[in-house]
């Protein structure tokens, strides 16, 4: 038993390939986390509100989304809704979709328990005062539900973010199919894999930083006293 | 009992349907091993967190730090094909895949049961130092029974993150709903084609995961009437 | 590092013997136990896949059953994916692999090859309409293949500037992009390809180019001698008896072309 790291190390291409992997798996996670974000406010939002019919719809879509497995969904955005519709798209947009309505279900029931711990007085209060619903919601309930609940989308994005390793599967290159190439070239699986987990480590801890930068920085007002 | 479900579907789908939930039972185990094994681990990892050792505390919060850090896809890559191969040894493929799946939850699990623990005043402690208790009788006659009135939710929600974990133990040879499910999908038989198996395979993990989901949810309303 | 290292290993042989199975791996072992475990495709037609009956049909299963036939042991198939292949082999979870497996210096590193017991050309498929005469043409398309198989590593270092790989986990996810239009090109195996065009009838497939005579060998743990050499006779036997030419017809519609032997 021996380790061969610098098999891994010594070809510039695999470090290449590395850090090309590192950059599609952070950029896709980010952009699936920003619009699984919006998505998801609209979910909350039409439950929060109780839009007949819609409001079923979306109850249906979080439930179903969330129990059951990511990889099934993304085969089926990959190869079954392509062949039901008829387009073709290149593989990260397959899997930005997946991810993007995968992530929304989850984020969805965060902000939803965030809207409803916005006390009923205040929804009251705005309505009486003449304030539309839609001002209502985008300047008093969701500001509020979002600082209340960031903690809780940091740590289930970050959640999100290591499961996302399953895009390799469809093609997309992301860094797990990184490692699963130089794999197959080196055989070295241990030193490959072990790579593998540190860089996740590492990105896990600076996707971390960079929401706490952007909660200290967008929610500054909470702190206000 | 193959028989039976010939008749009812035909074939080949009865022949299908037989067989994915034959391999869903594997899932399951899988599943429970997973939770019974990690259940176990976070009861030692939450105690090591709670405990007045230094050591034990920084122990255990590396430990969930690091779990919690890792894809639980990595987790099983190392332990199904990287460690085999370095050690040259064959590794059953249960073993891999409960180890795996044991370590991601634990660090989950145990994050839970240390927030629940750390969550019961402080008050607790000193009415059982009050009583002339030492530590261990007051963790577990005390403080133990109230920290799993807390914890039980959201554990019992993990459990749904542990079955969908388990799809993905197909990678490294794990024959279970997943694994046979794919197989079908890409097999040149009609009848099975990818648009009928998936929704299927969906539907028996959601028959799975939901009622645990609903679990969960019923446990925390039930859990926060009480407090 | 040294002394850590043996101990891990200790450690890990220690543990083994509880949940790992025994290495059936050579000969006389096989014949002992009175069962031969044999890796196939999980999922590649016509070498194999799923039937109607639910159980694994295909070329590379016939072989399998003939070999467990001539052997005298009892078959036992193990499904497998194109990236197990060689690690089930490694680690004695298969005692033979007979998966449309092709040969190259570089596995050769790490198993033992048979000689040639079927054809296997890789090749290059896709819609009649788009213009490939060859590889420097896949430029500016987007061609989908399975990672780690020799078609991977032959395209990579071939493929011109501008071409898009997209390596897929497995067999049916490449195939899977094909059917459902993700892809412009495929690069798989020849009979693959004709399985794929028989089962779709309406699918627009014709093929470009043949990259690469590829035949497929029966895989074997390094060290297994006896079981190398039976079988290579096995395979001579039934080259020349007529065997391997009927299963050929059956699932290839062609008749068994020369193969290489080593």
């Amino acid at each position: 038993m021996e380790l061969r790291f610098f098999e891994i190390y010594r070809s510039s291409e695999y470090v290449l390939l590395l850090v090309q992997g590192v950059a599609n798996s952070l950029s896709l996670t980010v952009l699936a986390g920003i619009s699984g974000f919006i998505f998801a406010t609209i979910l909350a939002g039409t439950r929060y509100f109780k839009i007949p019919l819609l409001r079923q719809i979306c109850t249906c879509f979080v439930e179903f989304t969330r129990n059951t497995p990511l990889i099934v969904q993304l085969f089926f955005f990959a190869f079954g809704l392509p062949i039901l519709l008829g387009y073709q798209w290149p593989f990260w947009a397959h899997a930005l979709l997946a991810l993007t309505l995968n992530f929304s279900a989850y984020f969805s029931e965060i902000l939803r328990a965030g809207f409803q711990s916005i006390e009923d007085g205040q929804k009251e209060a705005a309505l009486s005062l003449g304030i539309s619903p839609t001002v209502l919601f985008f300047k008093i309930i969701f500001p509020q539900a979002v600082s209340k609940t960031f903690p809780s989308l940091n740590s289930q994005f970050i959640f999100l973010f290591l499961t996302t390793g399953i895009i390799s599967e469809i093609g997309v290159v992301d860094l797990t199919q990184a490692g699963i190439f130089i794999d197959s070239r080196t055989f070295r699986s241990f030193e490959v894999f072990i790579t593998l987990t540190v860089l996740y480590i590492f990105l896990s801890i600076f996707l971390k930083l960079l929401l706490s930068i952007l909660q200290k920085y967008f929610f500054r007002w909470r702190f206000v006293a | 009992m193959k028989n039976t479900f010939i008749e009812l579907f035909g074939k080949p789908e009865g022949i299908v349907l037989f067989q994915l939930l034959e391999a869903t039972q594997f899932t399951i185990y899988l599943s429970l091993i997973a939770f019974t094994g990690g259940g176990i681990l976070a009861l030692v990892l939450a105690f090591m967190a709670t405990v007045h050792n230094r050591v034990s505390n920084i122990t255990s919060k590396t430990y969930i730090w690091f779990f919690q850090s890792t894809p639980l896809l990595m987790l099983l890559f190392l332990f199904g094909l990287g460690i085999p191969r370095l050690l040259g040894v064959n590794v059953n493929i249960w073993l891999a895949a409960s180890v795996a799946l044991v370590l991601y939850s634990s660090a989950y699990i145990g994050e839970v049961w240390r927030g629940s623990i750390e969550s019961i005043p402080k008050s607790q402690w000193e009415a059982g130092e009050a009583l002339g208790l030492s530590f261990f009788p007051i963790f577990f006659l005390i403080i133990l029974p109230q920290a799993i009135r807390i914890a039980i939710a959201p554990t019992v929600g993990f459990m749904v993150q542990i079955v969908k974990g388990t799809s993905l133990a197909y990678i490294i040879g794990f024959h279970d709903l997943m694994s046979i499910g794919k197989r079908w999908a890409n097999a040149p038989v009609t009848g099975t084609e990818p648009y009928v198996i998936f929704p299927l395979m969906a539907l028996i993990y959601f028959s799975l995961c939901f009622p645990l989901s609903q679990l969960s949810q019923w446990l925390e309303r039930k859990t926060k009437m009480a407090s | 590092m040294k002394n850590v290292r043996s101990w891990l290993r200790m450690a890990a042989l220690a543990i083994t013997p509880v949940f790992a199975i025994p290495a059936h791996a050579d000969l006389s072992e096989i014949l002992a136990s009175g069962k031969v475990k044999i890796a196939i495709g999980e999922n590649f037609a016509p070498f194999s896949s799923l039937g109607d009956e639910g159980e694994h049909v295909g070329f590379d299963v016939d072989v399998a059953k003939l070999i467990a036939k001539d052997l005298g042991v009892e078959l036992e198939l193990v499904p497998v994916t194109s990236k197990q292949r060689i690690p089930y082999l490694e680690t004695d979870k298969a005692d033979l692999v007979i998966a449309s497996m092709g040969a190259n210096p570089g596995r050769a590193k790490s198993i033992w090859f048979s000689s040639a017991y079927a054809p296997f050309f890789s090749g290059a498929f896709a819609a009649e309409s788009l213009t490939i005469g060859s590889i420097s043409d896949l430029s500016g398309f987007k061609v989908g293949l399975t990672a780690g198989t020799l078609e991977d590593l032959e395209l990579t270092e071939s493929a011109p500037e501008g071409t898009e790989i997209i390596r897929f986990g497995d067999n049916a996810a490449t195939q899977s992009a094909f059917l459902s239009g993700q892809i412009d090109v495929i690069v798989t195996g020849n009979t693959v390809a004709a399985k794929m065009g028989a089962d779709n009838p309406d699918l627009d497939m014709s093929t470009k180019f043949i990259m690469k005579d590829s035949p497929c060998f029966i895989g074997i743990k390094k060290g297994n001698l006896d079981l190398l050499l039976w079988t290579n006779v096995f395979i001579l036997h039934k080259t020349l008896g007529g065997d391997l030419n009927t299963l050929s017809e059956k699932w290839f519609g062609q008749s068994l072309p020369p193969l290489p032997t080593m």
